[in-house]
């Protein structure tokens, strides 16, 4: 089963899975960003495993990478609004709106976001 | 028969998300928010900083968008003034005549800033920064305009000088004290703060008074007290907020540089709750009445006033917590700083540092930051955790260990 969340049904095959750096780079309970393209999204390592989002908070754009990882619960920088990492669901104001997710996966030891590959 | 309705005064943070908290915990009777305001709640932060830089709209401050009040059968009365709250009626008189019955009040009104009153002041433009219109009017004058004195080196003032600064004003700032930033925030970051300002050309005047004001037909004269004159074309003042309490005042309600209200925010009347930057509260850990005026405060407060007003006995207990964002640093003040009789500091990176503010026992009193963007954060936030669980971690481990977060670990959240 795939990850996805907030962009609706995308096919495996449309997807382009890009390099973000070797999985056992990022801490467990940790976060850190990777920009590709115009775009900037957060990479999240829970006990449960590896995940990605959006990068700037739906409230007030700050990056998430400078967020608190809580369990499988991201805490906003800013503003301590709160988001759950595998759904991207926003938990508590001041945010609202929920983080659109993408999938992940290992491949030998490399950690890939995969993003829909007709894009803007 | 008793109403079923639940009235906010105040279309602030707090007024704002106390009606949307009454919402999502399942009350179905009215929700009314009564507003001095024109436009819809809105969050003030961005007031001194994008709206003035990037011409941010309010639009994009919005707290709800509008079709969320709708969509939440939350009326409206914006541009209304609550004039007079009768409470053996448990009815609250608006300006327009009409009279809106309440299960429970909420009074959220806010600050306004206080006004400088030196001879010619009256006379003069000079603009007070606290609601989307300031902004706008300060906006327009710093496009146009070239030279700006900021008067008051606290909070706001110094983010309006960046702000001007940044749009290539002259800018002078005049503080009445010796160092900006009176007591709320650690010297460490004052000082910091004032270089990076003088780096950037902004002009101190410190320890000095305005003595008078004089309006011509182009230009404005501020007049200190050491003599010096300082021609400018805009005037903007900083020197404080003070609560709107009128309301409750004359209405019977204590009031005491705030709104008097116990620990879960009511009033002495059980069916009246005050929360924000109007609300003095006491303060279990604090053993004392509190007034907080900040972002941080009015979102919670209004939060917990608002469960409260269902039934909860909710205590507020709130470290306060308030940010300021100055050319590319973000300040960070968390606690009470000025509690603490030592310091540990922790640098991270050449342009970053936190510096926790120790009590003798080892116990945490406060944190601040200093940082580019958000470069602190984490750490402040850990460091709040740290007060919250009353712990003593040990001094070399906060300077030094690389993930402060493994302190907390073994008894997180």
């Amino acid at each position: 089963m795939s990850r996805f969340g907030g962009r609706g049904t995308v096919l495996e095959s449309n997807l382009e899975w890009v390099e973000v750096c070797p999985a056992s780079e990022i801490e467990l309970e940790d976060v850190r960003r990777f920009d590709y393209g115009p775009a900037t999204y957060a990479i999240y390592r829970t006990q449960d495993g590896y995940y990605a989002s959006d990068g700037s908070c739906t409230h007030e754009k700050a990056h998430l990478a400078d967020g608190l990882v809580l369990d499988d619960i991201i805490e906003c920088p800013l503003h301590n609004g709160r988001f759950h990492i595998p759904t991207g669901k926003a938990l508590n104001p001041p945010v609202c709106i929920n983080l659109n997710t993408y999938p992940v996966r290992i491949e030998h030891g490399i950690l890939k976001l995969g993003l829909a590959q007709t894009r803007g | 028969m008793m109403s079923q309705q639940m009235v906010i005064v105040g279309g602030g943070q707090a007024g704002a998300r106390a009606a949307q908290t009454l919402r999502a915990q399942g009350w179905r009777g009215g929700v009314v928010i009564v507003s001095k305001e024109e436009h819809l709640p809105y969050e003030r932060p961005p007031l001194s900083k994008d709206v003035l830089l990037n011409g941010r709209s309010l639009q994009d401050c919005l707290i709800h968008p509008p079709e969320f009040y709708p969509q939440h059968a939350i009326t409206l009365h914006l541009a209304t003034e609550a004039v007079m709250i009768d409470r053996p009626a448990q009815r609250l008189l608006l300006s327009t005549g009409e009279g809106l019955p309440y299960c429970r009040l909420l009074l959220a009104m806010g600050a306004r800033p206080r006004k400088l009153s030196v001879p010619g002041a009256e006379t003069t433009n000079i603009i007070h920064l606290r609601t989307m219109a300031d902004a706008m009017c300060i906006s327009n004058h710093l496009l146009a305009l070239h030279r700006c004195v900021v008067i008051g080196g606290g909070l706001i003032g110094l983010e309006v000088a960046a702000s001007a600064r940044r749009l290539g004003c002259e800018v002078y700032v005049v503080e009445a004290n010796a160092h900006l930033l009176g007591r709320a925030v650690p010297k460490e970051m004052a000082d910091r703060l004032h270089a990076r300002h003088v780096e950037a050309g902004v002009q101190f005047i410190l320890g000095a008074q305005v003595k008078r004001m004089e309006r011509f037909k182009l230009e404005t004269h501020v007049h200190l007290n050491s003599g010096v004159r300082l021609p400018c074309d805009v005037v903007i003042a900083g020197i404080g907020a003070a609560p709107i309490t009128e309301l409750a005042s004359k209405s019977g309600l204590a009031v005491d540089d705030g709104v008097l209200v116990d620990s879960t925010l009511r009033t002495e009347d059980p069916a009246i709750y005050a929360a924000g930057d109007a609300c003095r509260y006491l303060d279990p850990a604090l053993k004392g009445l509190v007034r907080q005026e900040n972002w941080k405060n009015a979102e919670e407060q209004g939060r917990v006033a608002a469960r409260n007003m269902l039934g909860a006995q909710e205590s507020y207990t709130a470290t306060p917590w308030f940010w300021s964002d100055q050319y590319e640093l973000t300040l960070q003040v968390a606690g009470v700083p000025s509690l603490g009789t030592w310091t540990v500091e922790r640098r991270l990176g050449s342009d970053s540092f936190v510096v926790f503010h120790m009590l003798e026992d080892g116990r945490i009193a406060g944190v601040s930051s200093l940082g580019v963007g958000n470069a602190a954060a984490r750490d402040v936030r850990l460091g709040q955790m740290f007060m919250l669980q009353q712990l003593r971690p040990d001094p070399v481990a906060l300077r030094e260990t690389k993930n402060l977060k493994s302190i907390l670990q073994p008894a997180m959240h």
